[in-house]
Formats: structure tokens, C-alpha cells, sequence
């Protein structure tokens, strides 16, 4: 039995206005398709394709804006399970990992395992580790959570400081990955195309928040999963007959390594991690697909598993939706949704690079510049390659083509020759994940500016005075990651890599220990948090040749984990023993019925019996 | 707050842990020493690809997706079984 137990009702129309939003985008792309066959110019079908979904979910923002700061800052906490499911696949997924793990598989083969099973993992342990727990304690942000669990201000700021470059590296590696996809499809500066995007981005999230991102999320997650899948439901046809990519691909593995093996893509040695991850730049391909564990060791591979996977269990911006939902069971219904979809974009996404470089190794490996077909002019045309004929010899000798790990995406419908649309398709779904992983990013950064930092220390504060600095310091995130972008040359992919590194040596362990440890104390969080941010972020700036212990340091956070551990229980055992009232808090955290401890605390705070959480 | 009593709430929170842990080791054993283990199978065949292979990519994700959904419903059973199903 439990006592302030309050129902959340959601919007019993959203799967209608899905629905709705859903066939606007497949008539779009049918009615550009026909528009093409009449003779509608590329430029045009480009624009369109890539600019009116993009104005789409400015759109939604606009349509949902909010002054509650319940629905600014946790989406009214009643998003039902499936759609907190697809916002949270967004988020994890994202354009550069989209992308960028496309782009490995076509390079390195199945030896870019690593990055899609710790996406699935890492949603399996917060399921069972943090979600329910986070969602009971209520609390709008990660910081939050450590304030109202240890009542500790100081521990807030702590981990509101240490979360600012994971996030802002995962911030800025989207908007550089979405500049480079939009600049192949729009014949602008791509500096500007980065202005506009900011802009549509700020509009999409900057009035209804966390409301706001969780709807946009949700129509983008639809473009992701629809756009991809199409073209490459094509292709398994034509290819396998079967309509089944997922499973259809084993057929085409042993052909595949087949013409590599007489193209000369052969198996290599292993190398570390850092050689091995193909870069931003225009390479060869120079390992072939069906292997695992060749090119990469295989401490390579388990370190690289590791860091997604406790990376993607505690990474703040998907803490940040775990108290979006009705209830405790929903934030492990919507957990088990990602897991579905995410599955489902980790079962795709190779059978995609499969296909693209059965096709790529057909028409382009192993053939001099003459023999190369018309769809790889066009490749070319686009900028997704380079081909430059052999220089000994450019009328026998097999062209040099390069291929850009970013754009390995893009690439199946032109080798198909399918209407341009449908690259355009690609394009489209690459910028819808960009932008909603960049929206995730966002709202979290701004949400912790006005939460753990301003309302701390301003705790008479109206809560529009709280959503007005929130805005304003989502402003101010966005034009320092634009600056950023704009004034430095990063591979989007080791960002992403190092920031998942840099959230799991900063706060798996704290987080996991506060949940399950009642032990656990202020300073030994605040102990735990900075020694693996410290050791984690040390390995960033070391010089490759003196990695500690022989790790490479894209993959420093397993370093950190442990450190961070040992330095969280050490600085506990030093420090007094937690106070009755926090041992409470402990005890209720691991209750899922009643009111959330954040709730139960602003109830007792509103008769002047608590601290206000 | 809830109205549990202290024996129902140790017996709760011992067996979330135990399930847990549990779930964690599974979810560990899977993710890092299948993919390790496979290639070891593939000189056999399932749909087509090397087996190996299909166990360290599909059948590995296949399993975290199950493991998830268990785990869910199993601790959805646990809390109705202490009477915790409340929304909040």
C-alpha cells in the first residue's frame, strides 16, 4: 500500500498524429520520386529531401512549446513506454554513430563489433542497474540525482562540472557529422549550412525543452528507421531475393570475401585500436568484411566493448530521460523498446555496409578507371569518393579509388543506380539523427545550467525565471559548440568514442555504487566521480606511444572505471558514516511504488521540513 | 513514503539485487566472451553465414534483447509480489 500515489494520463492521439506525421514523410518522398521521373532537377529534389523534414521538426518544437517546468524539464514525466523508447534510441544512436559505425563495418568488417554490442548492452544494465532507481529518486538531471541522494549542493556542482565535456564532445561531434552530410546535398558554404542547422536545431528544442526534443526525437527515430531501411529492403531483393536484409546478407559473405581476396583486399595484422578505426579523412579499403578479431586485438576489442557499453549505460543525456515516464515499470518498458530498436539498427546497420561493399567491390576494387561504371562518376560528382586512375598505367592499371568512412552510407543507392531520392533519403535520415542526438545533447547541457547550477544557488527563483536561464544557456551551448566545430578539424567518430569513455570513468561506478551501496558517501562520490574523470581524461592527452598498461586512449574509461571505483569506496570508508535520513533516501530509492524522493521532498520542503530538492 | 514493512523491504531489495547481478553476469558473459569465443564456429554455416559470425553479431544482440525483456518482466513480477506495483 502506498500513500500521494497520483496517476500521469498520456496523450491517447500521439499514435494518430505519428501515424499522420509518418505517411506525410512517405508521401513526400513518393511525390519527389515522381516529381524526379518528370524531370525535376537534382538540386531541387536535394533541397527539398534535406530541408522540408528539417523545417518539419522545427515545427513540431514550435507546436509544443511549454512554460510548466515539469514538461520543460521532464516532459511532464508521461511519455508512455514506446515513444520514451524511440527518443532514447535517438539519442544513442545518433548521426555520427549511424555513420560512423556504417563507415566501420565497410573499412574494418565485424571487427566494429565493439560499438554495437555496448549500445545493446550498456541499455541492458541500465535497465536492471540505474532506470528504475533514477526514475523513483525523480530527479531532473544526473547531477540531481547525487544532490538529492547524498543532500549534498557541493556533490551537484561536482558532477554538473565533470558532465559538461562528455556531453559538449557528443554536442559538437553531430553538428560536424551534419555539416558534412548537408554539405553533399546543398550547394552552400558549409559553414553556413552549420549556421542554419544550429538555428533550426535551437528553434526545435529552445521553447518546449525536454517535451519538445521527446516528440522531434521520436518523428526523427521514424525517418531513421524508414529511410534506411527502404533502399536497403531494395537491394536485399534485387541481390537475395529475400526482403529480410538482416538475415539475408550471409549469402552474399562468401562471395564478398571471395572478391576481396582477388582485389587484394587481404587480412591484416593485428594493430591498436587507434590505427585500426579508419579516420574522417578519404582511404583505401584495405581489410576485408567477413572477419572478426584480425585486424583488431583482442583487448582491443573487449576494451572498446567496455567503454560503450558502461558509456551507454550512464551516459547523461539518456539519464536525463529516465524520469520522463509515468511510472517505474514504464521506464523499463521504454528501456526494453530501445533495446528493440537499437537492435534493430545494430542488425541493419552491417547488412547495410555488407551490401554497399558488395556492390562498391564489384564496380569500383580491383578495375582500371575505364572499366568503372557510371555510378561511381556520380560517387565521385557527389564528393563520397575519390577515383584517380593508375598513374603507371591509366589505361589497364586498376584505378585508385578512396572512400570516405562518413559517407559509406550514402553510397548504396547511387552503386544500385536507384532515383536520387532515395540517396537523398539516406541524407535525410543521417540529418534526422544528427539533429535528434544533438537535441538530446542540448537539453541536457541547458537543463543542468539552470537545475545544478543557477537554481542551487537561487532557490527563491521563479520557474520562469529557472526556463529563462535554461533557454539562455542553451543559446550560449550552441554558439560556443558552432564556434568549436567551426574553428577545429576532429574525427566525429574518436569523439564520440572518447566521450562515452569519459561518462563511464566519471560515473558508472558512482552511480551504480549510490543506487546499490548504502554506504557510500559524499565525498566518496565526489572522490569516485573526479579520479576517473582524471584518469580517463589524462589518457585522452598522453602521447599514444606511452598509453598506461598498454591501453589505447580512446578507450582510457576502463582505466577509469576501476580507479574512479576504488576511489569512491576508499574516500567512503574515510569519511563519517551516511546520516539516518540518507540511508532512508537509499531505502526508498529501491522501492518502485509511491511518489518519486524528489516529489516527496518538494511536498515536505513546501511545509518547511525539508531541504527543496 | 511507502507503507512496507522493514522485512518486506529487505526480502525486496535482496532479491532485485540477486536478479541484478545476476542479469549484469549474463549480460557480461555475452557481450564479452561470445564474440571472443565464436570464430572458433566458423567452419559451420547457419542462414548462410559463417556461424561464428551470426552468434557474435545477431545472435549475440538477439540475446540482450531477451535478456532485457526478462529481466523486466521478472522484476515487474518481484515488485507485484511485494505488493510495490503502484504508479508514482
Amino acid at each position: 500500500m502506498s500513500l500521494n500515489t497520483s496517476y500521469i494520463t498520456p496523450n491517447p492521439r500521439l499514435g494518430t498524429g505519428f501515424g499522420i506525421f509518418t505517411s506525410t514523410f512517405a508521401s513526400l518522398v513518393v511525390l519527389l520520386i515522381i516529381l524526379e521521373q518528370l524531370g525535376l532537377a537534382r538540386t531541387w529534389i536535394s533541397q527539398l529531401i534535406i530541408v522540408l523534414p528539417v523545417v518539419f521538426y522545427a515545427a513540431i518544437g514550435l507546436f509544443v512549446r511549454t512554460a510548466a517546468i515539469d514538461d520543460y524539464f521532464v516532459a511532464g514525466q508521461r511519455v508512455p513506454p514506446l515513444y520514451n523508447g524511440l527518443a532514447l534510441s535517438a539519442n544513442l544512436v545518433g548521426g555520427t554513430g549511424l555513420l560512423g559505425l556504417t563507415g566501420c563495418f565497410f573499412f574494418i568488417g565485424y571487427d566494429a563489433l565493439p560499438i554495437a554490442l555496448g549500445w545493446c548492452a550498456g541499455l541492458g544494465l541500465m535497465a536492471v542497474l540505474l532506470a528504475p532507481y533514477l526514475r523513483k529518486m525523480g530527479a531532473y538531471t544526473l547531477p540531481g540525482f547525487f544532490s538529492i541522494r547524498f543532500s549534498s549542493r557541493i556533490c551537484r556542482v561536482i558532477a554538473a562540472l565533470l558532465l559538461l565535456p562528455p556531453v559538449f564532445m557528443l554536442l559538437v561531434s553531430e553538428l560536424s557529422v551534419g555539416r558534412s552530410i548537408a554539405s553533399v546535398f546543398l550547394n552552400v558554404n558549409p559553414n553556413f549550412i552549420l549556421q542554419i542547422g544550429c538555428l533550426l536545431l535551437t528553434i526545435t528544442v529552445i521553447f518546449g525543452g525536454m517535451r519538445a526534443l521527446t516528440w522531434t526525437q521520436c518523428a526523427q527515430f521514424i525517418v531513421v528507421i524508414l529511410s534506411i531501411s527502404v533502399p536497403l529492403i531494395a537491394v536485399s531483393i534485387m541481390v537475395t531475393n529475400l526482403p529480410l536484409p538482416q538475415l539475408s546478407f550471409g549469402t552474399i559473405i562468401q562471395q564478398l570475401t571471395e572478391i576481396e581476396a582477388e582485389r587484394g583486399v587481404v587480412q591484416p595484422f593485428a594493430q591498436p585500436l587507434s590505427a585500426v578505426l579508419p579516420g574522417v579523412d578519404a582511404a583505401p579499403v584495405s581489410q576485408p568484411f567477413g572477419v572478426i578479431l584480425q585486424s583488431l586485438g583482442a583487448g582491443d576489442f573487449l576494451a572498446l566493448t567496455i567503454c560503450f557499453m558502461l558509456g551507454a549505460a550512464v551516459l547523461p543525456t539518456q539519464i536525463a530521460r529516465m524520469s520522463t515516464t509515468p511510472s517505474v515499470s514504464s521506464v523499463r518498458k521504454s528501456i526494453g523498446w530501445a533495446a528493440l530498436l537499437v537492435g534493430f539498427m545494430v542488425l541493419t546497420i552491417p547488412a547495410f555496409a555488407a551490401f554497399t561493399k558488395f556492390q562498391a567491390a564489384l564496380d569500383l576494387l580491383g578495375v582500371p578507371a575505364s572499366q568503372i561504371p557510371d555510378s561511381g562518376a556520380v560517387l565521385s560528382q557527389l564528393g563520397l569518393l575519390e577515383i584517380s586512375p593508375n598513374s603507371l598505367d591509366p589505361a589497364l592499371g586498376n584505378a585508385k579509388v578512396l572512400f570516405h568512412r562518413d559517407f559509406v552510407a550514402l553510397m548504396l543507392p547511387v552503386l544500385n543506380n536507384f532515383p536520387f531520392v532515395l540517396i537523398g533519403l539516406i541524407g535525410a535520415a543521417a540529418l534526422a539523427a544528427v539533429m535528434a542526438a544533438a537535441g538530446g545533447q542540448l537539453v541536457a547541457l541547458a537543463n543542468v545550467i539552470s537545475n545544478d547550477f543557477y537554481h542551487p544557488f537561487h532557490r527563491t527563483a521563479s520557474p520562469a525565471r529557472r526556463l529563462i536561464i535554461a533557454r539562455i544557456g542553451l543559446l550560449a551551448i550552441i554558439i560556443g559548440a558552432y564556434s568549436f566545430v567551426v574553428q577545429n578539424d576532429f574525427d566525429p567518430l574518436r569523439m564520440l568514442i572518447r566521450a562515452f569513455s569519459l561518462s563511464a570513468g566519471a560515473f558508472f561506478a558512482p552511480l551504480v555504487l549510490a543506487i546499490w551501496w548504502r554506504g557510500l558517501t559524499q565525498f566518496g562520490a565526489i572522490c569516485g566521480m573526479v579520479a576517473g574523470f582524471a584518469v580517463t581524461a589524462m589518457q585522452f592527452i598522453a602521447e599514444p606511444g606511452i598509453a598506461f598498461l598498454g591501453v589505447d586512449p580512446l578507450t582510457a574509461g576502463i582505466l577509469g572505471v576501476p580507479i574512479s571505483a576504488l576511489a569512491a569506496v576508499g574516500g567512503s570508508i574515510l569519511s563519517p558514516k551516511p546520516s539516518a535520513e540518507i540511508l532512508d533516501i537509499v531505502n526508498e530509492i529501491g522501492l518502485p511504488s509511491g511518489e518519486t524522493v524528489h516529489a516527496r521532498l518538494t511536498r515536505l520542503a513546501a511545509r518547511g521540513k525539508a531541504l527543496k530538492p | 513514503m511507502n507503507m512496507i514493512d522493514e522485512v518486506q523491504r529487505k526480502r525486496h531489495a535482496a532479491r532485485s539485487f540477486r536478479l541484478a547481478v545476476g542479469v549484469s553476469t549474463l549480460i557480461g558473459v555475452l557481450v564479452l566472451a561470445v564474440p571472443l569465443a565464436a570464430p572458433a564456429l566458423d567452419g559451420y554455416a547457419f542462414l548462410r553465414f559463417p556461424l561464428g559470425l551470426f552468434i557474435a553479431a545477431q545472435g549475440v544482440v538477439i540475446g540482450l534483447i531477451a535478456i532485457i525483456y526478462w529481466a523486466s518482466n521478472r522484476q515487474d513480477r518481484l515488485d507485484r509480489r511485494h505488493g510495490l506495483t503502484n504508479e508514482l
